[in-house]
């Protein structure tokens, strides 16, 4: 047994190109799927982490709503639960307006806590401080970046514009950009005496929030509870609520776990062709083994342990890149402004997500491997030893119909998902479109050779002959274009999905007519009137929206629904209104009616007619469905109603924004409003800023995949690599025969060429069919995640994939077509 | 006329170290028409003389001459043309194209040779009648004895009508009867075909086939 399985270490050791390909693809394979299940663990701890930099340890908040009788309250309520809590902290929020010495004005956002208290829930890193204890009286701490941006220095005095007073703060001291510090480069955080600031807005004695930590976690929810009853009229909740973070993040790794099954189902067939070989190359061995006394099962084992020790030693090494993976990953996901405020993605994974990945790396490597063991382990030692294993083809017709079934249940099987089994469908329907495109791969070469034999021999002469005859029978050559299919594919879907969802986020913004957006406290119907009055506003418009409504009886909700100016909506809003939209926006406002997007529509299970209940203010309401629109604004997650309806409905006092035309250039109008609404605190932006933040963070996702289709590429290269030095092994005989019957090198180098380049049509004509087939998979995908977005195919990102199938087999036939010209005819054709 | 020609022909094989010395100084000449069977044991250089006479191999020193062109002085094309027309071969393990068809193999030397198949169709027929093959025409090699295999083989050597066929231990792998149906195949197409053929064999039966034979040992030809 040693004798064997040193005979098998021999093997793997010579083998350095092989052994490399079955651990890199094994090592990819489970490296991507650790990163992909990791992701949303880590995603969500991301989101986690920038919400914390604010609260720091807080469990529990409390703080006021719409109904509140106040925006501030007093914590003695609260004091009452003193022994369940490690600590109860008041805070007050504010803001300042700071003009420096160059006349430019800077908005500051004030807390105001008892230092002791911060220090407690939300530490503070001090640089340097002047003064600082004890914390009273007008006092200010500011962040390094902020201080350095104010040219200000601790001892300095602040002059600071608080509801249109001056006062004059002394910098008692320097923070590092941590916690509550954590700024992204537009915003100015500072921290003053929690008492002054109440004062400074006539709230003495009370607090805008109430940060707590139990003691007990878990009895967070009842203290929840207990609390929401002491403080009636105020929203009290979880401070940040993970466990809702987290299931929303689950959903973010189906498209990466998309991937992962593409690079997966290429792994498989690598694998599986190159143990082929190993065993072919092993038979003699094997029969000479057993001819001398070890049993079938030895050798069985020997060949399994050898696929074992791949996948441990590939399952190993994909952790380990795994982690790098997740890490780079999660780099990217970083916005600029996250970047701006230093913060770091937070890497999350735990030891079973890596002994899945480590499973799967071990089970990859064995269940790829097996049919071959199993088929050699068949042939009885008489055969092996004498050479009498029967190799005479039979037309296996029903491979022919297994991929026509196969195929048309991919087609059928996602249209006729049930939405909750959408996503393990389509993954499945996945795996089976790339078996169907190998099963039917020699037919479909086949149907190539039979059609365009007459223009080979017309433009390649007789080599094109031979190359169309090798095409049609050579295994390697077949197995080069399944694997050439199943790279492109995967390119092509992932290229696809960034092509429409950059061109749908265009379109998005050309929905939306108009060219800054705006938000400022308090903006009613006089301010519109006011803005429509400033230099270079052509149009004013007033949107009401609400977000995250409920349905009555039901856990479903909408993102968005906008209320509608009959008058104007349409010269603001392309909503993709599906009939007469005119007439639909005003019949919006003769009663409580909605149009609601397709993704609703399909995700309710409603129809035109039927009435939703919504859950609003007042009450819940029925609004009856009177018309559908296509558009992936807010993930197509959105309805319209009359703004009249919204806004009573919702008790909605302001506009959420202001939407703005303008006659002048944008930018020279969004100053013009800016100076308009002086001091106050106003956020605006262009239609030009708010496209680049969002092509931002797409394009963050967008290259994240594209690493992943990279690396099935990169794997499915080393795979035709791989298949065509095997091609060339098993060929070595016939191409010397031939160049023993008079081919000359450059005959050989043309046909060679011919082969590569009519697998690299097929190849990727067929992967472009399959990558479509995919494609139309994922719309469904993406549906069932709420993410409708309509899939644009490419032309040019067809003819781009099928000329890199073409150029990826004439480069990987280089090397064999040098080696067949060179090759020693005596030794290849003098011994069987 | 004089068709073969070698002159001072030398081949060392180099084996690690060593410089093995597997032809020495070897002088021949094939008339047109001979049936000549080259003799010796196992190692004697037998089939080395053969390919170096095919230009499969160079020697070390020393030249060959086909049809008087001297074989070094050709480039790799014009000795695949050569090998194409003026030779064909015949190997101890047939060497054909297991997927290929007895007449796509047959028919092999013709597609490189750049001719026309529709114009090779009677010739094809003709050959594969000669080797008696003809009702299995369509069968992959798989499908046929050792035998008939050979045949394919000899079938494939005489497509392109070549004045020389060369012949490496054609039934060697061959039971007794097969052999002598083989044996008798060649010999009756270096009559009738008029070709000069030049086999290897280490069986005197086989060699007796021949109307010359020449003896090769350590390298060196004998008598």
């Amino acid at each position: 047994m040693s004798v064997i399985l040193k005979f098998t270490i021999r093997n793997i050791k010579e083998k350095k190109f092989r052994t490399f390909l079955i651990l890199f693809s094994i090592m990819i394979s489970s490296a991507l799927f650790f990163a992909s299940g990791a992701m949303s663990g880590s995603v969500a701890q991301m989101m986690v982490d920038r919400m914390r930099s604010s609260v720091g340890a807080s469990e529990i908040v409390i703080h006021a709503n719409e109904k509140s009788p106040s925006g501030y309250m007093t914590t003695s309520a609260a004091e009452a639960f003193g022994e369940d809590m490690d600590f109860i902290v008041g805070n007050v929020f504010g803001q300042g307006i700071y003009k420096a010495d160059s006349k430019e004005i800077f908005k500051i956002d004030l807390n105001g806590y008892v230092f002791s208290e911060l220090q407690m829930m939300n530490p503070v890193a001090l640089e340097a401080e002047y003064k600082l204890h004890p914390f009273s009286g007008k006092k200010i701490i500011l962040s390094s970046a902020t201080a350095e941006k104010l040219k200000l220095a601790p001892g300095d005095s602040m002059d600071l514009k608080i509801n249109d007073v001056r006062h004059r703060f002394v910098i008692s001291g320097i923070a590092q950009p941590k916690g509550v510090f954590l700024e992204d480069g537009r915003t100015n955080n500072a921290v003053v005496p929690r008492e002054t600031l109440a004062a400074l807005f006539n709230a003495k004695g009370r607090v805008s929030a109430i940060h707590m930590k139990p003691k007990d976690m878990s009895r967070k929810q009842e203290l929840i509870d207990s609390l929401s009853k002491a403080y009636g009229r105020y929203t009290v909740s979880e401070t940040i609520p993970e466990e809702d973070i987290r299931r929303g993040a689950d959903a973010f790794n189906v498209p990466f776990m998309m991937m992962v099954v593409m690079v997966l189902v290429i792994s498989v067939f690598i694998i599986y062709t190159s143990f082929r070989v190993i065993t072919t190359e092993m038979l003699p061995v094997i029969g000479t083994f057993r001819s001398i006394g070890a049993t079938k099962r030895m050798t069985d084992l020997v060949l399994l342990t050898e696929s074992i020790a791949y996948g441990v030693a590939g399952g190993a090494l994909g952790c380990i890149l795994g982690i790098g993976v997740l890490k780079i990953m999660m780099n990217m996901m970083l916005i600029e402004s996250d970047r701006a405020a230093g913060f770091t993605a937070a890497v999350q994974y735990d030891w079973t997500q890596m002994l899945a990945a480590f499973i799967l790396a071990v089970a990859l490597s064995v269940v790829s491997s097996i049919i071959p063991i199993i088929r050699v382990s068949r042939i009885s030692v008489k055969d092996i030893v004498l050479n009498k294993i029967e190799s005479i083809k039979k037309k296996k017709r029903f491979r022919l119909w297994l991929g026509l079934i196969l195929l048309a249940s991919v087609i059928i099987a996602p249209r006729t998902a049930p939405r909750n089994a959408a996503i393990p469908v389509d993954m499945l329907c996945l795996v089976l479109a790339s078996i169907s495109v190998t099963l039917l791969i020699p037919y479909i070469t086949g149907w190539f050779i039979k059609l365009f034999e007459g223009i080979y021999t017309y433009v390649f002469g007789n080599e094109g002959i031979l190359a169309a005859k090798n095409l049609r029978e050579n295994k390697s050559v077949l197995n080069n274009i399944s694997l050439l299919s199943m790279g492109i594919s995967a390119l092509l879907i992932i290229n696809t999905i960034s092509f429409s969802v950059s061109k749908e986020v265009g379109n998005a913004y050309r929905a939306l007519d108009y060219d800054i957006e705006f938000w400022a406290p308090g903006l009613d119907r006089q301010k519109l009137m006011l803005t429509e009055k400033i230099d270079g506003v052509a149009d004013a418009y007033g949107n009401y929206q609400a977000y995250n409504t409920e349905l009555a009886g039901s856990k479903d909700s909408i993102s968005c629904i906008i209320g509608a100016e009959p008058n104007k909506f349409d010269e603001y809003f392309d909503m993709g209104i599906v009939g007469d939209k005119e007439s639909l926006i005003k019949e919006l406002g003769r009663d409580r009616n909605i149009i609601i997007s397709n993704g609703l529509k399909e995700k309710f299970g409603v129809d035109m007619g039927d009435s939703i209940k919504l859950r609003t203010k007042r009450g819940d309401r029925p609004y009856k469905i009177i018309g559908f629109c296509e558009t992936i604004m807010y993930n197509g997650q959105i309805a319209i109603v009359s703004d009249k309806y919204l806004k009573s409905d919702m008790q909605m006092k302001y506009y959420n924004d202001m939407l703005v035309k303008t006659s002048k250039p944008p930018e020279v109008v969004s100053e013009n409003i800016k100076k308009y609404f002086g001091n106050q605190d106003i956020y605006i932006r262009t239609m030009e800023e708010m496209e680049k933040s969002n092509n931002e963070s797409n394009k963050a996702l967008f290259s994240i995949f594209r690493i992943f289709s990279i690396m099935a590429m990169v794997i499915g290269v080393f795979g035709i690599l791989n298949n065509f030095a095997i091609s060339f092994m098993e060929r070595k005989r016939s191409l010397a025969m031939f160049r023993s019957m008079g081919m000359s090198k450059g005959q050989i180098i043309k046909m060679i060429f011919i082969e590569a380049l009519s697998g690299g049509i097929v190849g990727g004509a067929v992967g472009v069919f399959s990558g479509v087939v995919n494609i139309s998979i994922v719309p469904y995908v993406l549906r069932a995640i709420d993410l409708p977005i309509p899939i644009h195919y490419s032309a040019v990102l067809m003819a781009f994939s099928l000329a890199g199938g073409v150029a990826v087999t004439l480069i990987a036939s280089v090397s064999p077509a040098l080696k067949s010209s060179r090759l020693n005819i005596i030794e290849a054709v003098k011994y069987e | 006329m004089q068709i073969i020609e070698a002159k001072n022909l030398n081949k060392t094989f180099k084996m690690g170290d060593l410089d093995i010395e597997v032809l020495k100084d070897i002088n021949l000449s094939i008339e047109s028409g001979e049936f000549v069977s080259i003799m010796g044991p196992s190692g004697s250089g037998k089939s080395t003389l053969l390919y170096l006479i095919g230009g499969l191999d160079k020697p070390t020193s020393g030249s060959v001459k086909i049809k008087g062109n001297e074989l070094s002085e050709m480039k790799d094309k014009e000795q695949s043309i050569m090998r194409r027309r003026d030779i064909g071969f015949v190997f101890q393990f047939y060497n054909l194209i297991p997927n290929l068809s007895v007449e796509e193999n047959v028919i092999l030397p013709v597609l490189l040779d750049g001719k026309k198949l529709k114009d090779y169709r009677s010739r094809l027929d003709d050959i594969l009648e000669v080797v008696g093959l003809a009702d299995r025409r369509t069968h992959t090699p798989r499908e046929l004895s050792g035998g008939q295999q050979q045949r394919v083989a000899i079938a494939r050597a005489l497509v392109n009508e070549p004045d020389i066929i060369l012949a490496d231990e054609p039934i060697g792998n061959l039971d007794t009867k097969t052999g002598t149906e083989i044996m008798q195949l060649l010999q009756r197409i270096n009559r009738e075909k008029k070709k000069t053929i030049v086999q290897v064999t280490h069986s005197k039966e086989a060699a007796d086939y021949g109307n010359r034979i020449i003896n090769v040992r350590d390298g060196k030809v004998w008598g």
